[in-house]
């Protein structure tokens, strides 16, 4: 595999750049899933999917394929969810308490629902509930890490951040994660009948 | 570096087959954000928007919407259009398949509204959309990861949305029966295309323009059981006040 030797060098072909559709076709369940993992509900959600797309289709010819696409596409929907974050305020957690409601809250609506559709809907508020306990820019880091599995250079051009900051962010956001797992385990066992 | 422990690791894997956005809400959101960026093409070279107020401010200054509701000869409401294809679908929160018109809504359209409505159709935007324009790409396109794969249907959508500004160009310069001929051909052309939504709407408009005012509120009355959230509901409803 003969890889271009520079960066700045162009390949005497461009690539064309992808078609709009395609892309949307192709990444909108993960441009989705990231902005509700970055603390979007699901209505938010819905709109700041559209506003990326939006970008995506004014700047889609800018793409030149030095990044992956999944980068480039995290670029912009970092951007447009720190916009639809900021007119909200993060309300203050009880630390693990949080995940424990949302447990006790699945709880009870589970039982409308069938077994595995159930479990799937806990799953995931429960890892909600813990993501929500990080700061926004270590849940940045920690769903793309380890809910995207993107590498760290790959992190580092979507956030616009050191790689060394983004080994301590992530560092950090794992941690925190624990403690959230360590707390709401906890919680439950002081709850338990 | 650490790593993630595996309760953590647990924890997520779990929770991973539930996230994701269900075929009926994607389909939905592509379906607005065609519709989206077709007004938004017309405002050209747009900055970048980032918030949905300052997307609809664009587009209103110069586009398509504006051209739309100059020919309904009722402004105000230059917001509705953008916003409104924006919102839609925040009314209903679960995946609605088809959504039962509402009777109050069909009351109030015309007194023949309750004989024609009917359930809606299940919307064709995740069809592949006929290519007639086969715009080859002219520069040479080297192969890339898994774009070639979904590629035949995509170069159709800028002619669709082309078609129907030309209609819509023709209906804001008065002459509704011009508009009803391309409309007619994007009909033709893209019958299951991503902007029928705004086809039936244009074409209600249109048929007003032309004097077929009782046509207009009969497929009015279909538009809306059909498409009973649609942001241009309030256009249609009221399109032919002023024919």
């Amino acid at each position: 595999m003969g890889a271009p030797a520079t960066l700045t060098e162009r390949p005497a072909v461009r690539e064309a750049p992808p078609r709009f559709e395609d892309v949307y076709d192709k990444h909108a369940d993960m441009v989705w899933r990231s902005l509700r993992r970055l603390g979007l509900d699901e209505a938010s959600a819905d709109d700041a999917l559209q506003e990326v797309f939006m970008v995506v289709h004014r700047r889609l010819d800018e793409f030149e394929g030095r990044s992956s696409l999944q980068t480039w596409l995290f670029g912009i929907l970092l951007f447009v969810a720190r916009n639809q974050k900021r007119s909200r305020r993060r309300k203050p957690t009880d630390t693990g308490a949080e995940a424990a409601d949302a447990l006790a809250q699945v709880r009870a609506d589970e039982r409308a629902m069938p077994d595995a559709e159930a479990d799937r809907a806990r799953a995931v508020k429960i890892l909600y509930a813990l993501l929500d306990e990080l700061s926004d820019e270590q849940r940045e880091v920690f769903v793309m890490a380890e809910l995207e599995q993107m590498k760290g250079t790959e992190i580092a051009a979507a956030t616009g951040v050191n790689l060394n900051t983004v080994y301590a962010r992530l560092n950090a956001a794992r941690h925190q994660f624990e403690q959230g797992v360590a707390r709401m385990r906890a919680r439950q066992a002081r709850s338990a009948p | 570096m650490n790593s993630l422990g595996p309760e953590s690791r647990a924890i997520i894997d779990e929770a991973l087959p539930g996230e994701g956005l269900e075929a009926p809400r994607r389909a939905h959101l592509k379906r607005e954000l065609m519709a989206r960026i077709a007004a938004g093409a017309v405002a050209g070279g747009a900055a970048l928007a980032t918030t949905k107020a300052a997307a609809a401010t664009q587009v209103a200054k110069g586009g398509l919407v504006s051209l739309f509701l100059t020919s309904m000869a009722q402004g105000g409401a230059v917001m509705a259009v953008v916003i409104g294809a924006g919102v839609g679908y925040r009314a209903v929160t679960e995946p609605a398949a088809a959504p039962a018109p509402s009777v109050a809504l069909s009351v109030a359209i015309t007194p023949t509204a309750s004989a024609i409505v009917r359930p809606a159709a299940p919307r064709a935007v995740e069809e592949p959309v006929s290519v007639i324009a086969s715009s080859a790409p002219a520069a040479p396109v080297a192969p890339t990861a898994s774009m070639e794969a979904a590629a035949p249907a995509s170069s159709s959508i800028s002619g669709e949305m082309e078609l129907l500004r030309q209609a819509q160009r023709a209906l804001a310069s008065g002459d509704g029966s011009r508009a009803l001929e391309l409309l007619g051909e994007h009909e033709a052309s893209y019958a299951g295309g991503a902007l029928r939504e705004e086809r039936q709407a244009a074409r209600i408009l249109a048929l007003c323009k032309a004097g077929r005012g009782a046509e207009a509120r009969a497929e009015a009355a279909r538009f809306v059981a059909e498409f009973p959230r649609s942001p241009h509901r309030g256009h249609v409803l009221g399109a032919c006040a002023n024919e």
